[in-house]
């Protein structure tokens, strides 16, 4: 039978962490899964020690590292996991929420949270959220009882009363994000033959903001693949913004498209099938991706770290 | 006035696209064109009206017209399509028996430059001629510029054309872009080299020139990749298309943004990135 769960679960110390993800693991080889556990860097290293028994029987991955950008979760840690090991049922534990979590990240990681249920209908699979309930604050811990069907508190599992629409909770991390300074300078474009001298102008702007060379190539290349998909796909033109903080050197993308899909760049489509990876590829390119779409339009904000 | 100057960087395999809507650039342009085909022993064909202009021109700069037309280096004028009727598969060929002439008259090169006005009326089968003439182009023997007159055609038509050319020029381009992508094809190692930025602006040109190398069956195929600055996603997915099947595919000067497209549309094990 193909079944689909998708808990979250809190755990208030290392002892309640431990027991609630390695009973899931181990059950989970015993049944004969695929087994990937993604968490970030301290509780990684507590797993891999409590597990290494297993050996070769379980996946592990950093969190902080591949899940930077929680927009490439879906797509490249979770699916290509699944693409992986076709015909098993796979068993994940998955942890895109720590307390470090920026305030500029974490509606993305909302957003990846609700996406998950959108994106593993069909599949054979269980998703296992751990949240640190001690350390995260009040708000983020209601966020996973929205975006989890099911949640695990002191080792009881229950339905979550406060589960949402995925496509609404998604929906509501699109808003508005604070403007870019006003000073920043714009490079606006119409159709193909501009797109060489687009690629020059965010060159010169993310290696004036500090990227090395490699890391701008990068932001170049996912500014060329939105650009793109503006002139494909909206009939009109579009304008890119560079600009940089103590923390990113920023690239936005501005058009008059209409991005209504939120599992957009989430799903790496069919192997034939030609189009449908620029977004796949601006998330595993940048550390973190915003999106805010509107009737008007849509603005898409690649952050660099520098 | 970008245009003026920019074709003095053009070498045999380049096919511009040069969109104008300025007669005296025009003019001009197309004589610079052509005194740098005097300089470099090519032969030249103008294809197209106002050939007195362009003479009268190029007489102007000092250029002395009559003895290379008298030679054969030289020919202005001409209708193209000739008969009124677009055949783009005969046109093809006639270009094919030109490079064969000129090379065997001893020329270094094959310039050709051509009036596309008349394409107005016949432009249903013009991007395909536009993209599968760059096969001739890739020989690395002739070179061409179209020239579109943008008060002519829908900025939509121009699109369709403007993909087809490795380059194009608008009074708006960058010169350091100029030209963006060049394909020439090489013998020994058998394959292909790839310079400039391959995009969605050139996407149909580097498609129609990749496919042209599935044609032959040899087994290795070596690709030239150390001069091409970028490659979109759309255009490394068309490299992976072509190297698929091949017993073994040397990519030669494989950056590292490039490795990591071509991991990401999957490139099967017979790739082999050499730095």
């Amino acid at each position: 039978m193909i079944t689909f769960d998708h808990p979250a679960l809190f755990y208030r110390d290392v002892e309640q962490y431990l027991s609630g993800t390695t009973d899931f693991v181990r059950s989970a080889v015993a049944a004969g899964d695929a087994v990937l556990v993604a968490v970030p860097g301290g509780n990684l290293t507590l797993l891999r020690d409590a597990l290494s028994d297993l050996g070769r029987q379980v996946t592990f991955a950093d969190m902080a590292v591949a899940g930077r950008n929680p927009g490439r979760i879906i797509p490249g840690v979770l699916l290509s996991f699944v693409a992986a090991h076709p015909g098993r049922r796979v068993s994940i534990i998955g942890e895109p929420v720590w307390p470090g979590r920026s305030v500029v990240e974490y509606p993305a990681c909302v957003a990846h949270e609700a996406l998950i249920n959108k994106a593993f209908i069909g599949r054979n699979a269980v998703v296992l959220c751990p949240y640190d309930a001690k350390r995260l604050r009040r708000e983020r811990l209601d966020d996973a009882l929205r975006t989890h069907p099911f949640m695990i508190v002191d080792e009881v599992r229950r339905e979550s009363r406060w589960y949402a629409d995925p496509l609404v909770t998604a929906a509501l991390c699109a808003g508005p994000l604070p403007p870019a300074p006003a000073s920043a300078p714009v490079a606006a474009y119409a159709g193909p033959t501009d797109l060489s001298r687009v690629r020059r102008f965010v060159t010169g702007c993310a290696e004036a903001g500090g990227l090395c060379p490699e890391r701008a190539a990068d932001l170049v290349l996912a500014v060329n693949e939105l650009a793109v998909n503006t002139i494909q796909h909206t009939g009109g033109g579009g304008a890119v913004t560079v600009w940089s903080s103590d923390e990113y050197v920023y690239a936005q993308v501005d058009d008059r498209g209409d991005l209504a899909d939120p599992l957009a760049g989430q799903i790496p489509p069919h192997p034939d099938r030609e189009d449908g990876r620029g977004l796949i590829l601006v998330n595993d390119l940048c550390d973190l991706v915003r999106v805010h779409t509107r009737r008007e339009g849509t603005t898409i904000r690649l952050h660099m770290a520098r | 006035m970008a245009a003026t100057g920019l074709l003095d960087r053009l070498t045999p395999g380049d096919h511009v696209c040069l969109i104008f809507d300025d007669e005296p650039l025009r003019t001009r342009s197309v004589a610079q064109y052509i005194r740098a085909g005097l300089r470099d022993h090519h032969r030249i064909v103008y294809h197209g009206p106002g050939s007195d202009r362009v003479e009268a021109e190029l007489t102007a700069r000092g250029v002395d017209v009559r003895p290379a037309i008298d030679r054969g280096q030289l020919r202005l004028g001409g209708e193209c399509p000739r008969d009124g009727t677009f055949d783009p598969e005969a046109t093809i060929e006639s270009w094919q028996e030109e490079a064969r002439r000129a090379a065997t008259a001893g020329y270094r090169g094959l310039r050709a430059v051509g009036d596309m006005s008349w394409a107005v009326s016949h432009d249903e089968r013009l991007p395909w001629y536009e993209a599968e003439v760059n096969r001739i182009f890739a020989e690395g023997y002739v070179m061409g510029v179209c020239l579109y007159d943008r008060r002519l055609f829908s900025e939509a038509r121009l699109r369709r054309v403007t993909r087809a050319h490795p380059s194009t020029v608008t009074p708006e381009t960058d010169p350091r872009a100029v030209p963006l992508f060049r394909a020439v094809r090489t013998a020994d190692p058998y394959g292909i080299r790839l310079e400039g930025e391959a995009d969605l602006s050139n996407r149909q040109a580097f498609t129609a020139v990749l496919e042209h190398l599935t044609e032959d069956r040899a087994p290795t195929l070596t690709v030239d990749v150390a001069g091409l600055r970028f490659a979109d996603s759309a255009a490394v997915r068309i490299l992976v298309h072509v190297m698929d099947g091949r017993e073994r595919v040397r990519l030669v000067g494989c950056s590292r943004m490039l490795r990591k497209l071509l991991a990401f549309h999957g490139a099967g094990p017979a790739v082999e990135c050499l730095p």
